[in-house]
Parts: structure tokens; C-alpha cells; sequence
């Protein structure tokens, strides 16, 4: 059975590493959040801390103790508010960009964010607008002006361990659909090859599939940064990524990105 | 008829092989030797095929819908080789209904081809990987079928793969569309037992008790994860409600003396009392309905119950993650933990047998964010929480296998010695509430506190009759006392158990009266107090408290702390006074008892540290006994503590490692001579010592310090 959102595969492409259990040393710990409802502390944040203990207790008491600590404060209220609006969106990965969205311009537009160290506040902007890079231009640069308004992008990582395969299914600039494709019906000869898989998958939903061919290792590295452009023209001029079909138009679309940097 | 597997080993002749030997006649499938090719380092995992009547304390989920054909097959191949013959899968409902392509008795078919055992899992449960955690949309589309929390709010799920509101149990769109589902499924089930024996004759099916437990505030619950009264508070709710106040004191018990009194029990000043009864009332009426729905007809299959809880799609964790995957997707561990200590405690009842707890760490949730050191204390935790009461705890197969081999074999070894009752969590000390997932109040958490998890929240006395580990029972103040309830809670204190219950105005005046000719017969009262004034009667063997509640000004000045000395004190009446405690409080502990031919209990105590650093204490015995290491006690050759492995005394300076467990085997007494009859074990405890071992220190043995009185 295919899930419209199969979120496990769309994780294992998109989302992050694993957090640190050990918090950094020395003066170099982060800002810590607070969630607060009322004079009550709902929840903190602080990667790799316990401050578990201070949940339901008083948020002034909090900020007295960690006065040599940069705080960023939170209102429930506000949450809630931002939660609210979620429900239109289709699913999780939208919800959460949502959210995220709502949390940058309340922080930007107030000066509590301001008021951290540059180091603290460029943490948190970047914890907020932080997107995978395929995933941002598909759908918020301006590639999205010239893209069809309905298209398939097809990924298949290579690894030691075996194939992983992901399908998008893109609508109107946002991601409509995400889950590993059903291609049983191909036999096992067809489904090594790029083109044929390409075809059937474009034949099956009645849109333009691009394909995508590359290694794990190599996927994982330029997941983490934040504009890849430039090692992925690299590659695709190597040869370690192989597209399907081969549109002079998508590599146009990479060179551009990485001379005009938008 | 169950199968049993009598006889396994390992052989090495090829390296790589695993023969299995069955002298099973029922099900010649399974009698003929069968040749398993194992990877050199896997991990077996429990091949007891034939327990179909309880779960693994680890079971595997493997949701048949989440793949296609080939890939299904390939992952059952994969199980098999790895010698994994258990696993679980949820059935959401629009998987079922939509499924044309039959891949669910596919999945049965091919599971009991590669003889492995399933168990669908089929209550609705949040954390599933389906939209809507698998409730159907046009159920979640109406806003008139949605809960709504004690803040007259829409409670909702913020997990992947999408948020959405909880909907209403009680509503009677949610309930027709239930019984269409589960009237389905049994029509699938019998025709399976019909047309399909062998894939039927591995196959369990499990219903949960739902999302009644989720009723909660996610603003209080975020505070403290049972404060406050859970339940539904939507219209539909409300009318239900009123309808079943109407009916229950519509019985002739509440209308005599007086019929003019009925009018009390319906005031609102026992409307919080009213809807707590309700909710529980409204709980055991769908769990039962369910039952019947998908137990018409089903000969072979055998339906169990169970009580899933998914940490993270708990309403006190709405706001954390919520503010976790905005602004980085750390996992909260210490919450994650702490909701252990207080889901693990509650347990429902369920036709007088008390439900296994299943903690299932779904991979939609931050769990999945977590270090692994933090991910393996939390299974193990579970494990020891859950699983050592005949529950369990649920991880997706490939977050299991992800795991090294080292952690797996070493939790499997443990999680067989639960399975097979050696080691079991008996709680001596029960709390009846009127509703399981409401808060307890006062007493509830100073008893939890003192006794931890030899202590158990219930919601109905029923099973204390089959159940005779519990020797003492406190009843909640806002409790409803009828004549049949109060006639068997003083039988059963005749036994030689001890009874707490509040002087308070809920019982019903047949109750009362009993209550009264019980105290004319046994007229021994002893009359004390201790912060809180109670009388001690004599009844039979046993005794019967009867508490004053405190007056307001005594409970603000003195807080929660006014029941200390009276908890003690029915402790001690009790004897279930905690045979240890740390002077670090950091420091939690679970204590096991081991079932075995032996004149002395003895115990497996496990020492749980979810600090990120190593923590050094004390432990603090009430009086001398014998500590080990309980890898070594329990391969020694009685099977038992023995002298030379032993340290005694009543002080043992311990260390625990970052996110380690510890454990212990301790026994008040080591007998000298070998006695006859003494059952002997398998060591599969050698590697137990070690768990955690990869990512924490290695543990040290207990060492003895000089000698304290505890008092």
C-alpha cells in the first residue's frame, strides 16, 4: 500500500541528525527557551541539558538563577496561536514549516531575540529557517515561477546496505505527496533501470517525473549545509549524480542558482 | 492448542546455523526440525511461538501496510533469518476497509509461512504512521465528533504524519463507524479461521482501551502529566453524561431510605465525582462492546487486551515538542522518562484481569532524535515497567535492529526472564480511584512516592480477589461506596490485608449500614492521628483504616507533606515499608521479585540512573541482607545468592553509570545446604550486568561500607 505521507521514508531523506546528548562545554552553552504560561515554565529547551526540574514552577525564579545565562522567553499563548493555523495544512512536514514561518516573524519582529548575544540569536534564526536545500528550492525559490505546476521528483540513494527510494509529488509549489513508490508491477530487471522507472512512474500519475540517481554518503554530506549548489553541479558534471531524464533545463536551473546565489 | 517449541540450541557445526527441534503433534508445521541460516552475530529473539496468550516484553511492530508485496516478504525472510518469530502490526481502519488487494491476509499468510507469530493491534492508538494515526477523516471532519479537554478546547495530536484533533469516543458518528469497523474485522477473522487454519493459528488480536487517556488539558498536563480530571467535555459527552447520571441513580441502592436523597448524589457538588465515574464507566462500556463485537464468532484466535501508551502523543508533550521541532528536534528525555514513573503506574481492568501496559516509541516522534544511550534506557525502562507485568514494549522493527547486538541480546535475556514469570513486578500496594486517568490527589502521590512501583492506580476492585499479591489498598476520597462493593473489599481484608478508605459522605447508606454491622462484630478500634486522624479497626486477619480528610487551612499550611507520617504509617501497618532506598534522589529503583522454590524471597533489584553523568551513592537496606551482582546470583548453582559471591550488610556504597542500570540480586538470608527440589535456571543472566555497556562505563560491584542504622 502506498501512504500518501509516508513520513519514516521522507525522515530518512530530509530530516535532521541525531541531537548531542553531551551539552557543550564551558561558556559556550546556547541560549536557553523558555515556554511560559503565565508566571508558570511549561517547557525548556536546551540541547543536551535537563531542565526538566523547573517545569510548573515560577519563570521569575528561573530567570533570577540563570542571570549568566541568555534566556529567550515564550509565551503559550502565542504557541497556540501558531498551532491553530496549522490545521489547514496537509501534513506534518508543511505544518512544522508553518510553525516555524510563524516563530520567525514573531521573533524578528519583536526584541527579545535582539537582545541575544549575535551568536545566540544567529543560533536560533538558523534553527528556524534551516530547510533542506532541494526541498527550499522546489518550493520557495524562484524556481517555483518556472517549474510545472504539477511535477514528480523521484530520488534513489545507493549504499551499501541496499537502495533507499523516495517519490515527491509536487502541486502548485508546495509538496503535495511524499512515499517510496510501488514498483512491484516493473519486475526486477526494469527496476534498475532509470529511464524505465521514470516512465512508468509518469505514466501511473499523468505528471513530469525528474529522476535522481546518486549515493548515500554523498546526499547525506550536502544535506547538512545549507546551499550545496555548487558540489552538486560538481558532481553532475562527474557524473556521481545521474538524472532522468537528462533536461538541459533542471542543470540550467543549478548553474544559475550558484551564479546569481538566490 | 498452543504450540510449544520444547528444545532449542545453537549449533555451530557450519557456523552459521540455528536448528530448532518441536515435538509438537498438533501442529505438524512445527514438529519437524526446522534449519534456520542465522548471521554469525545475530540476535535470537524469543522463538516461544506457541505463547499466543501474552505479549513478548519486546514485541517488533511491522505494519503490513506500510510496504508492498515483495518488500513484505523480503522483511519477513529478513526476520526469520535473524531468528525473529513475533511481531505486531496496527490495523487502521481505512487500511482495512479500502483493502482491495487483501494484502492483510497476504501478511498472515506470509508470516505463518516464515512461522512467524502476529498480533494485530486494532484499537484506534495515536503515533500510528497513517494520517490521522489511522482514524478515518470523515470522522475528524465534523467538529461536532472532536473531544474537548476540561478548558472547553479541542485536544489536539501534533505528531507526523499530521496533526490533528482527537476525536470524541462518545460521539455517535465515531461509535457507529467503530462498530461497522470491528464487525468487519470479525467477519475477517472468522473467515480466516475457516479458510485459512494456519495462518489463524499465528495470529493473536489485541484491542487497546483507545484515546480515553488523552481526554487530558495539554496546558495542565504539561505541568504534571495526571493533575487534573480527565475526560471528554464535547456535547455529545455532556449529553451521555447526563443520561448516565439519570440511570445510575436511577438503582434502587441510591433511592433507599429515602427516594428524596437521589437528589444529593445528582448535585453539583458531586459533579466531579459524578464525571469521573462516568468516563471510567464510559471506558470499561467500549472496551466491552469492542470485545464482544470481535470475539462473536471467533473460536481459535484469541483476543486480548491491552493498554497502549505512546509517550509522545500525550497531551502533556503537545507544547515541549511542539517548541522542540521549531526550534531543534531534540528528544525530551527526562520528560520521556518521568511519564514512565507515572503512565506505567496506572493499570486497567478489564472482566476482573488487570490489562498489560504496551509502551510503544514510535518512530513519528522525537524518541526517534534521541541518543542512543538515551533511546535504550528508555526500552529498558519499559521493559522493566512494563514487561515485568506482562506487557511490553513496542519498537518498530528497524529502530530495534538498529540497536548493536550486544544491547539487543542483553535486553532479550532479560525481557525472556520476565516472559517466563523468573523475575516478576508485583505491586503490594493498590490505590482504587473512581477514574484510572484522573488525577489521584495527596495520598496517591505520597504512596507512589514512598512505594514507586510497588504500587498500582486502579479503577476497580474486581481483580483483588484473583490478585493475592496486594496486601494494602487505599480507596480515593472521591470514591462511590456501594453495599456489594463494600461487602467484598471487607472479605477480602478478612484475608489478612489492610483497607484505607476516607470517612467521607459517598456511601451509599446499605454500605454504610454494612459497614456498621462490621464494626458491632469486630468492635476493636484503635483511634490515632498523625497529621491526618484515623481509626485502626480489627476485621478478621486484617484491618481496616478509616481516614479523616484534613480541613483546607491544614493542607495549605502543611501542603502535601500532612500525609507523610500517615502514609508511613499504613505502610508500616501493611509491611510494604521499601526494603531500600538511595540517599541520592537522582536515583530510582525497581524492585523485582524472582519466583523460584526458595524459602527466602529473593530479589532483583535494578538501580536506574537517567543522569548524563555517573552518580555515586549509598543504598540503604532496612535491614541486613545479602547483595550480588545478579548475573552471578542467578547462575550460580542453586540459583541463588550465594555466600562467597554475597556481600552482607545494610549500607552498599553503589555506582551507576550515565543512563545505566544496575542490577542487583539481593536476599535477606542464604541458606547453607543444598536443598532438594531447588529448580534450577539457565544462566542467561551472565551478560545481564552489562547492559548498556557500550555506551556507559562498566558497572561496578557493590561495595560494602561501614555499617548505618537506617531509620
Amino acid at each position: 500500500m502506498e501512504l500518501s505521507y509516508d513520513w519514516k521514508t521522507f525522515n530518512y531523506f530530509f530530516g535532521s541528525s541525531k541531537a548531542s546528548e553531551v551539552p557543550s562545554a564551558g561558556n559556550d552553552l546556547g541560549p536557553l527557551v523558555v515556554l511560559k504560561d503565565g508566571n508558570r515554565i511549561v517547557s525548556v529547551l536546551a540541547r543536551g541539558e535537563d531542565w526538566s526540574a523547573w517545569v510548573g514552577r515560577s519563570v521569575k525564579a528561573f530567570l533570577e538563577k540563570q542571570e549568566k545565562r541568555e534566556t529567550l522567553v515564550l509565551e503559550l499563548k502565542q504557541m497556540q496561536q501558531w498551532m491553530e493555523n496549522c490545521g489547514e495544512q496537509g501534513h506534518f512536514h508543511d505544518q512544522k514549516e508553518l510553525l516555524k514561518s510563524q516563530a520567525l516573524v514573531h521573533f524578528q519582529s519583536g526584541k527579545e531575540l535582539n537582545e541575544l548575544r549575535r551568536k545566540n540569536r544567529r543560533q536560533i534564526i538558523r534553527s528556524l529557517v534551516k530547510k533542506n536545500f532541494l526541498l527550499q528550492a522546489t518550493t520557495q525559490s524562484w524556481w517555483t515561477r518556472l517549474l510545472p505546476s504539477t511535477y514528480g521528483v523521484f530520488m534513489r540513494l545507493d549504499a551499501k546496505d541496499g537502495a533507499r527510494e523516495i517519490f515527491l509529488i509536487f502541486r502548485r509549489k508546495s509538496l503535495e505527496v511524499f512515499h517510496e513508490a510501488d514498483l512491484t508491477s516493473l519486475g526486477s530487471e526494469r527496476i534498475q533501470k532509470p529511464s524505465e522507472v521514470i516512465r512508468y512512474l509518469s505514466e501511473k500519475h499523468s505528471i513530469p517525473v525528474q529522476g535522481i540517481f546518486l549515493q548515500s554518503a554523498d546526499w547525506a554530506k550536502w544535506s547538512q549545509e545549507f546551499e550545496p549548489w555548487r558540489e552538486i553541479a560538481l558532481a553532475l558534471w562527474k557524473g556521481q549524480i545521474q538524472l532522468s531524464p537528462n533536461r538541459m533545463g533542471i542543470q540550467i536551473l543549478i548553474y544559475l542558482k550558484i551564479l546569481f546565489r538566490i | 492448542m498452543p504450540c510449544k517449541i520444547r528444545d532449542w540450541r545453537l549449533e555451530k557445526a557450519e557456523e552459521k546455523f540455528l536448528l530448532i527441534y518441536s515435538e509438537n503433534r498438533q501442529n505438524p508445521s512445527f514438529s519437524r526440525p526446522r534449519r534456520v541460516t542465522v548471521a554469525k552475530e545475530c540476535v535470537i529473539l524469543l522463538i516461544m511461538v506457541g505463547e499466543r496468550r501474552k505479549f513478548f516484553p519486546i514485541e517488533l511492530l511491522l505494519n503490513y501496510w506500510e510496504l508492498n508485496a515483495n518488500s513484505l516478504r523480503l522483511v519477513l525472510e529478513e526476520l526469520y533469518q535473524r531468528g525473529i518469530f513475533r511481531v505486531s502490526s496496527f490495523v487502521p481502519w481505512p487500511a482495512f476497509e479500502t483493502d482491495i488487494s487483501h494484502s492483510l491476509l497476504r501478511f498472515l499468510q506470509l508470516a505463518a509461512d516464515h512461522h512467524i507469530h502476529v498480533t494485530l493491534l486494532i484499537s484506534p492508538e495515536l503515533g500510528v504512521h497513517f494520517p490521522n494515526s489511522g482514524i478515518p477523516k470523515d470522522i475528524l471532519k465534523n467538529t461536532d465528533t472532536l473531544a474537548k479537554s476540561s478548558e472547553d478546547k479541542w485536544i489536539s495530536v501534533f505528531l507526523p504524519p499530521n496533526q490533528f484533533y482527537l476525536p470524541s469516543q462518545l460521539a455517535s458518528d465515531f461509535q457507529k463507524r467503530y462498530s461497522s469497523f470491528l464487525s468487519k474485522f470479525q467477519v475477517f477473522l472468522s473467515d480466516l479461521e475457516k479458510n485459512y487454519p494456519l495462518a489463524a493459528k499465528g495470529l493473536s488480536v489485541s484491542l487497546g482501551g483507545g484515546l480515553w487517556k488523552y481526554y487530558r488539558s495539554p496546558r495542565t498536563a504539561a505541568i504534571d502529566f495526571f493533575e487534573e480530571e480527565t475526560g471528554d467535555r464535547s456535547k455529545g459527552a455532556a449529553l451521555s453524561y447526563r443520561r448516565w447520571v439519570e440511570e445510575y441513580y436511577a438503582q434502587e441502592e441510591f433511592l433507599h431510605p429515602n427516594p428524596s436523597d437521589v437528589n444529593r448524589w445528582k448535585s453539583r457538588r458531586y459533579e466531579e465525582v459524578n464525571r469521573r465515574h462516568f468516563s471510567q464507566h464510559a471506558e470499561d462500556l467500549s472496551r466491552m462492546r469492542a470485545h464482544h463485537l470481535v470475539n462473536k464468532g471467533v473460536q481459535q484466535i484469541p483476543i486480548l487486551h491491552h493498554e497502549t501508551f505512546t509517550p509522545e502523543a500525550d497531551p502533556g508533550f503537545i507544547y515541549g515538542n511542539v517548541l522542540r521541532w521549531v526550534l531543534g528536534e531534540t528528544g525530551d528525555f527526562h520528560r520521556l522518562s518521568s511519564y514512565l514513573d507515572q503512565a506505567c503506574l496506572r493499570r486497567t481492568v478489564f472482566q476482573g484481569e488487570i490489562c498489560p501496559n504496551l509502551i510503544f516509541w514510535t518512530s513519528m516522534g522525537n524518541f526517534s532524535k534521541l541518543a542512543d544511550s538515551e533511546r535504550q534506557f528508555l526500552i529498558l525502562k519499559s521493559i522493566l515497567l512494563a514487561g515485568s507485568t506482562g506487557g511490553s514494549v513496542l519498537v518498530e522493527y528497524k529502530d530495534w535492529l538498529s540497536f548493536s547486538n550486544v544491547f539487543r541480546s542483553r535486553t532479550e535475556a532479560l525481557a525472556r526472564q520476565l516472559f517466563e514469570r523468573k523475575l516478576r513486578l508485583k505491586p503490594r500496594v493498590a490505590y482504587l480511584a473512581p477514574h484510572v486517568w484522573s488525577a489521584g490527589g495527596a495520598l496517591w502521590e505520597q504512596l507512589a512516592n514512598f512505594n514507586y512501583c510497588n504500587t498500582q492506580y486502579v479503577a476497580s476492585s474486581k481483580w483483588l480477589q484473583q490478585d493475592r499479591s496486594v496486601k494494602l489498598l487505599c480507596v480515593d476520597p472521591a470514591y462511590i461506596f456501594r453495599k456489594e462493593e463494600i461487602v467484598s473489599l471487607l472479605n477480602w481484608v478478612e484475608q489478612g490485608k489492610v483497607l484505607v478508605i476516607p470517612r467521607s459522605p459517598l456511601f451509599t447508606y446499605a454500605a454504610q449500614t454494612e459497614l456498621e454491622k462490621k464494626f458491632k462484630a469486630h468492635d476493636q478500634q484503635l483511634d490515632l492521628s498523625l497529621g491526618i486522624p484515623y481509626t485502626v479497626h480489627a476485621v478478621g486477619r486484617g484491618k481496616l483504616v478509616i481516614f479523616e480528610l484534613p480541613d483546607r487551612k491544614a493542607y495549605e499550611k502543611s501542603g502535601k507533606n500532612l500525609w507523610n507520617p500517615f502514609v508511613q504509617s499504613i505502610l508500616g501497618l501493611s509491611d510494604q515499608l521499601p526494603m531500600a532506598r538511595f540517599e541520592n534522589s537522582k536515583l530510582t529503583l525497581i524492585s523485582l521479585e524472582r519466583v523460584r522454590r526458595w524459602p527466602e524471597i529473593q530479589q532483583g533489584i535494578f538501580v536506574l540512573n537517567s543522569a548524563p553523568e555517573a552518580i555515586s551513592s549509598p543504598l540503604l537496606f532496612n535491614t541486613d541482607v545479602f547483595v550480588s551482582d545478579l548475573a552471578t546470583a542467578f547462575s550460580g548453582e542453586l540459583g541463588g545468592i550465594e555466600a562467597s559471591h554475597a556481600q552482607k550488610g545494610r549500607r552498599f556504597q553503589l555506582e551507576v553509570p550515565p543512563r545505566g542500570i544496575l542490577p542487583l540480586a539481593v536476599q535477606k538470608d542464604i541458606p547453607v545446604k543444598t536443598e532438594p527440589g531447588v529448580e534450577l535456571f539457565q544462566t542467561e543472566f551472565e551478560s545481564l550486568a552489562k547492559i548498556n555497556m557500550e555506551v556507559d562505563p562498566p558497572i561496578r560491584k557493590p561495595q560494602k561500607v561501614e555499617e548505618k542504622q537506617w531509620n
